[in-house]
C-alpha cells in the first residue's frame, strides 16, 4: 500500500545526538586521569550529578507531557560539566543542588533544551557559588597523601589553588610548565590543560564545536591579562598563570562553544568570546571570588542575541547578495 | 564558502545499462510530425519549429520556446546545455548525453542559433564525460557540475556572481529540438530514471510522455515492501498515490522508497548549517526564530520569495526541522504583507 | 444610593487588578528594587509594605485633587514634591507600627519616595479618575506590592535560617539577602500569577463561545 511522504527523504548523520556525544565523550576523557590516581570518587561525584540531570529532564517531561527519549543525552552533559567545574572533595549534595538549579531554573523553564538563553551549567556553578562559596572553593593538595571513600568525607589536607593566591596578589609556587600537567589544586576537571586542549581540537576538527569564540576569549583574556597583571611579573607569566590557572581554559572550550547560547553569526560570535574573556579577567580583579569565568559567560549569553542584531544591522539588513 | 550539501551520488548503477525502451501504451495518439527544417534555416523558424512541436525543457518545466525568446533580448549571451542531473540517484539526461552526444550539440548549435547566443558550453557531470563527445566537436567547451547538491543552481549562481549573462537548457531538450528540426518529430519522449531501495534494478528508461507512472515502474522490478513513490528527485519530489499518474516531459525520475528515515525534531541549535548550505541566500534559522514571534518582522525574512525548496537546509539540520515548510509560511506572511500595502 | 453601590461594584475589579491580576511588581515589573534587595525577612516587608500603603494612598488621592490643576509638564515634579512631603509621616508611622524598620530598610526606604508603582499611577491614572477609583486602585496595588513583599520574604528568610519547611528544607546560608535570590523568587512567582491569568483567559473564552456559537 503507497503512502504519502513528506521531503526531504534524506537526512544528513551529522545529528544533534553525533555532536553531543561527542562533547560528551570528551568530558569523559577529563575524569581519567583523576580516577586512575584517586579511586573512583570521581566518577561517584560525576554519576550523581549526571543522575540528577536525568531526573530532572524526566521529571519535566512528565510534566510537559513529551515522551522521553533515550537519545536526548544533553542533560548528562550538563551534569559532567558542573561535576568537572567543582572540586573532587566537595560533598555529594552540592553538585546535584548544581545540577537541579541548572535544569530546573536554567533550562526547563525557558522551553528545554535548545531555548535556554543562558548556560545551565554556568548557571548552576554560579548558584552554588553564591550560596557555598567556601565549599566551592576548597581544595585538596594533590601533593600530600589523601584518600576518598566512594561516598561521604575523605580524608585530605586543604591548600588554596593558583588562583586563589593571585587574588591576593601573590605568585603562585607552582611553574607555569608544570601547571601543564595539571598536578595542582584546583576544580576536578579544569586541571588537566594538556587534556582540554587535545579534546579542544578534536571538537574543532569533527565540526562539533567552532573555534572562533574560544579563540577570541582566549585572546581577549591574554591581552587583559598582559596589559593588567595581578602580580609583579613579567606580561608573558602573568599570561601563563592567567590562562592556566581556575576554569578559563575549560569554560573556553566547553561553554563558550555551546552553539545554542552563543550568537548565530561569525562576527557576533568573535565579539562574544572576547567580551567572555575581557569579562574574566574583570571578575578576577574586581570580584569577590577566585574565579570569574562562569560569571561572565552568563554576562555573554544576556548580550548575545543583541551581538546577532548588531550584525545584521551592520550589514544592511538586507543579508547576503541574492541572484535573478 | 562552499554552498549546497555534499551529498553520495549513486548515479552508477542506473548508467550502467543502456536506455531501455518502454512500449508505449496504445491509448497514446501517435507522434506528430512536421517537414524537416534546412540546415540554414533562420532563427525565427528554429523558434517557430520549437513552438509547434511543444517542446518542455525538463530544466524547470518551462517551454523551450519561451525560453529561447527571453534569451534574444540578453546580449552577449553565452547558452549552456545542462547534461547532468542534480539529483544524487538520477542520470537519465546523463545518459542521453552518453547515448547520443552529437544529438545534444546540434540541438545545442540550433538554440544558440535561434537566440543570437555568441558562445555554447556543455555542462556535464565530470570531465569523463569528454570521452563521449564526438572526435569531430572536440572544442566544444565543457562545464563540470560540481558534487555539491543542488549543483544546476550552484552553477548558475557562479555565473550569476562571474557578472556574465548565461541562459541554461536542459540536454533532452537539446535532443528533442535536434529532432524537431531535422527529422520534423514533435517532442514525444522523454527518459526517465528509476531507482531508489524499493527498486531491485536502477534504469533509465526511454518512455511515451503520457505513460502512466506504473508501466514505467514496473520496469524497476518493485520490491514488495515498496511504501513511498517519489516523482521528480530522490530529495525533494513528490510523492504520489496514485500510480496511473502520466509522465510529463519534466519527469526526471520516479523513485521507490521502502521507508523513510524517521526524523525526531528538536529545536534549533544555532549550529548555522542551513545558512551555509542555502544556494539562494536565505537564512532559515532567522526564519524559525521570527515565525516563533506573534508579529514577524518581514524584513528580516530575507530572499524568501526565492526559495526553490531544494531540501538542502533541511538536509543539513542536525535537529531535523523542516526548514522549507518554515520558509514556505514567512513567504506567505511576507507576501501577505505586501499585499496589504505595509 | 444606587450610585455609590455602582462605584463600588466597579472598584472592586480595580482593586482585584492591582492585588493579582495585574500585580504591579510580578506583571508589570515596576518597583522590584525594594523587594529584591530588601525584602529577605518579614519585618523589612512589614515597613515597606506600611510606607508603601500611606504613600501610594496619600499621594493618589492628593493628586486626584490636584492634578488636573496644573499644566501636564508639571505634574511628575509635583508627584515627586508630594511624595518627599509625606514621606516623614509615612517613615513616622512605618516606624511606630514596626519598630526601627526604617533604619532596616537603609537606601531602600529613601528610595520610595520615587518608587515607579506610586509615581506611575499618581502621575497618569490619579489625575484622571474618579476619587473612588484612584483609592480601590491605590490600595489594590499596596495589596499587590504587600503580598509580594511578604512571600517573597518569607521564603527567603526561610533559607536564610532554615525552617524545615517539606518545599524549602534547605539553608541557602547568607546568599538568600542576595538580590539574585530575590529576583530567582520573583520570576517563578510571576510565572504562577501569569498562568491564573492564562486559566482565566482561557475560561473566559469558552464562555464567550459557549454565549455565541
Amino acid at each position: 500500500m503507497l503512502k504519502n511522504a513528506v521531503p526531504p527523504y534524506l537526512k544528513s548523520e551529522f545529528t544533534v545526538f553525533s555532536m553531543t556525544r561527542s562533547t560528551l565523550l570528551a568530558q569523559l576523557s577529563l575524569l581519567v586521569v583523576p580516577i586512575l590516581y584517586y579511586g573512583f570518587r570521581p566518577l561517584v561525584v560525576a554519576g550523581a550529578s549526571m543522575l540528577t540531570a536525568v531526573a530532572c529532564h524526566v521529571l519535566f517531561c512528565l510534566i510537559r507531557g513529551k515522551n522521553i527519549s533515550i537519545t536526548e543525552i544533553s542533560p548528562l552533559v550538563t551534569g559532567l560539566m558542573i561535576a568537572l567545574l567543582l572540586p573532587m572533595n566537595v560533598p555529594l549534595w552540592l553538585p546535584c543542588i548544581a545540577t537541579a538549579f541548572a535544569m530546573l531554573v536554567a533550562r526547563e523553564p525557558f522551553g528545554g533544551f535548545g531555548r535556554n538563553p543562558f548556560n545551565p551549567a554556568a548557571a548552576g556553578l554560579v548558584f552554588v557559588t553564591l550560596c557555598w562559596p567556601r565549599l566551592v572553593f576548597s581544595y585538596f593538595d594533590p601533593s600530600r597523601a589523601s584518600s576518598f571513600p566512594l561516598l561521604g568525607a575523605g580524608t585530605y589536607s586543604m591548600v588554596s589553588s593558583p588562583s586563589q593566591v593571585l587574588k591576593q596578589g601573590f605568585k603562585p609556587d607552582i611553574l607555569p610548565r608544570e601547571m601543564l600537567w595539571g598536578n595542582f589544586a584546583g576544580p576536578l576537571g579544569t586541571t588537566g590543560i594538556l587534556i582540554i586542549g587535545a579534546c579542544g581540537i578534536l571538537l574543532f576538527l569533527t565540526r562539533a564545536a567552532k573555534p572562533e569564540a574560544t579563540l577570541c576569549f582566549l585572546g581577549a583574556a591574554a591581552l587583559a591579562a598582559a596589559l593588567f597583571p595581578r602580580i609583579l611579573c613579567s606580561p608573558l607569566t602573568s599570561v601563563k598563570y592567567e590562562l592556566l590557572s581556575g576554569s578559563l581554559f575549560f569554560c573556553s572550550v566547553f561553554l563558550v562553544t555551546d552553539p545554542v547560547t552563543s550568537p548565530r553569526t561569525l562576527p557576533a560570535r568573535c565579539l562574544y568570546g572576547a567580551f567572555a574573556g575581557a569579562m574574566t579577567m574583570v571578575f578576577r580583579w574586581l570580584g569577590t571570588y577566585e574565579q570569574g569565568a562562569c560569571f561572565a559567560l552568563l554576562l555573554a549569553n544576556a548580550a548575545a542575541p543583541l551581538m546577532d542584531s548588531a550584525v545584521f544591522r551592520l550589514r544592511g539588513w538586507e543579508g547576503k547578495p541574492n541572484e535573478e | 564558502m562552499p554552498r549546497g550539501v555534499k551529498l553520495d551520488l549513486e548515479k552508477e548503477p542506473s548508467l550502467k545499462e543502456q536506455v531501455i525502451t518502454i512500449p508505449a501504451p496504445k491509448t497514446l495518439p501517435a507522434p506528430k510530425m512536421f517537414a524537416s527544417l534546412r540546415k540554414k534555416a533562420a532563427a525565427a523558424k528554429v523558434l517557430e519549429r520549437a513552438r509547434i512541436a511543444e517542446i518542455v525543457d525538463e530544466l524547470d518545466g518551462e517551454p523551450l520556446y519561451k525560453k529561447l525568446k527571453r534569451f534574444v533580448s540578453a546580449d552577449a549571451l553565452t547558452l549552456v546545455a545542462v547534461c547532468f542531473d542534480e539529483d544524487p540517484m538520477t542520470s537519465a539526461t546523463q545518459a542521453v548525453f552518453r547515448e547520443n552526444a552529437a544529438k545534444v550539440l546540434a540541438g545545442l548549435d540550433a538554440a544558440a542559433h535561434a537566440c543570437r547566443a555568441v558562445s555554447k558550453k556543455i555542462a556535464a557531470a565530470s570531465r569523463e564525460e569528454f570521452r563521449y563527445v564526438p572526435k569531430n566537436r572536440a572544442g566544444v567547451e565543457l562545464l563540470t557540475a560540481g558534487d555539491r547538491y543542488p549543483a544546476a543552481v550552484l552553477l548558475r549562481r557562479k555565473w550569476m556572481e562571474k557578472g556574465k549573462s548565461a541562459g541554461f537548457i536542459g540536454g533532452q531538450a537539446c535532443a528533442a529540438l535536434a529532432d524537431a528540426v531535422t527529422r520534423g518529430l514533435a517532442q514525444n519522449e522523454t527518459v526517465v530514471t528509476v531507482a531508489g531501495n524499493g527498486a531491485s534494478r536502477w534504469v533509465n528508461c526511454r518512455v511515451r510522455i503520457g505513460t502512466p507512472v506504473r508501466d514505467v515502474l514496473a520496469a524497476g522490478k518493485l520490491l514488495p515492501e515498496t511504501s513511498v513513490v517519489a516523482v521528480g528527485s530522490s530529495v525533494n519530489g513528490r510523492s504520489i498515490t496514485n500510480l496511473s499518474e502520466p509522465v510529463t516531459a519534466a519527469t526526471r525520475c520516479i523513485i521507490a522508497m521502502k521507508g523513510l528515515p524517521r526524523r525526531k525534531t528538536l529545536p534549533c541549535v544555532g549550529c548555522g548549517r542551513c545558512e551555509r548550505a542555502c544556494p539562494r541566500g536565505i537564512i532559515p534559522w532567522m526564519i524559525l526564530q521570527q515565525l516563533e514571534l506573534e508579529e514577524p518582522n518581514p524584513f528580516r525574512l530575507f530572499n524568501v520569495e526565492h526559495c526553490i525548496q531544494c531540501e538542502s537546509c533541511s538536509i543539513v539540520c542536525p535537529s531535523g526541522i523542516h526548514l522549507v515548510d518554515a520558509v514556505r509560511r514567512a513567504e506567505k506572511i511576507k507576501e501577505g504583507r505586501e499585499n496589504k500595502g505595509c | 444610593m444606587k450610585n455609590k453601590r455602582l462605584f463600588l461594584r466597579a472598584a472592586v475589579p480595580i482593586f482585584l487588578n492591582g492585588l493579582l491580576f495585574r500585580n504591579p511588581v510580578l506583571i508589570r515589573a515596576l518597583g522590584m528594587y525594594p523587594i529584591v534587595a530588601a525584602a529577605w525577612n518579614t519585618k523589612n516587608a512589614a515597613g515597606l509594605s506600611i510606607l508603601f500603603l500611606a504613600l501610594s494612598l496619600s499621594s493618589s488621592l492628593l493628586l486626584c485633587l490636584t492634578g488636573m490643576l496644573v499644566p501636564r509638564w508639571f505634574r511628575p515634579g509635583l508627584v515627586l514634591l508630594v511624595s518627599a512631603a509625606l514621606y516623614v509621616p509615612a517613615g513616622a508611622l512605618a516606624d511606630w507600627l514596626v519598630p526601627n524598620s526604617i533604619s532596616n530598610l537603609g537606601m531602600a526606604a529613601g528610595l520610595m519616595i520615587c518608587n515607579s508603582v506610586i509615581f506611575s499611577h499618581a502621575e497618569e491614572y490619579a489625575p484622571e479618575h474618579v476619587a473612588v477609583a484612584v483609592a480601590a486602585d491605590a490600595l489594590g496595588c499596596s495589596a499587590g506590592f504587600a503580598l509580594t513583599a511578604f512571600l517573597v520574604a518569607s521564603v527567603r528568610s526561610a533559607w536564610l535560617n532554615g525552617f524545615h519547611l517539606p518545599f524549602v528544607g534547605f539553608v541557602m546560608g547568607r546568599a538568600s539577602d542576595f538580590p539574585f535570590a530575590g529576583f530567582l523568587l520573583l520570576g517563578f512567582l510571576a510565572a504562577l500569577v501569569q498562568w491564573m491569568n492564562h486559566l482565566r483567559a482561557r475560561r473566559g473564552a469558552e464562555r464567550s463561545k459557549r454565549r455565541m456559537p
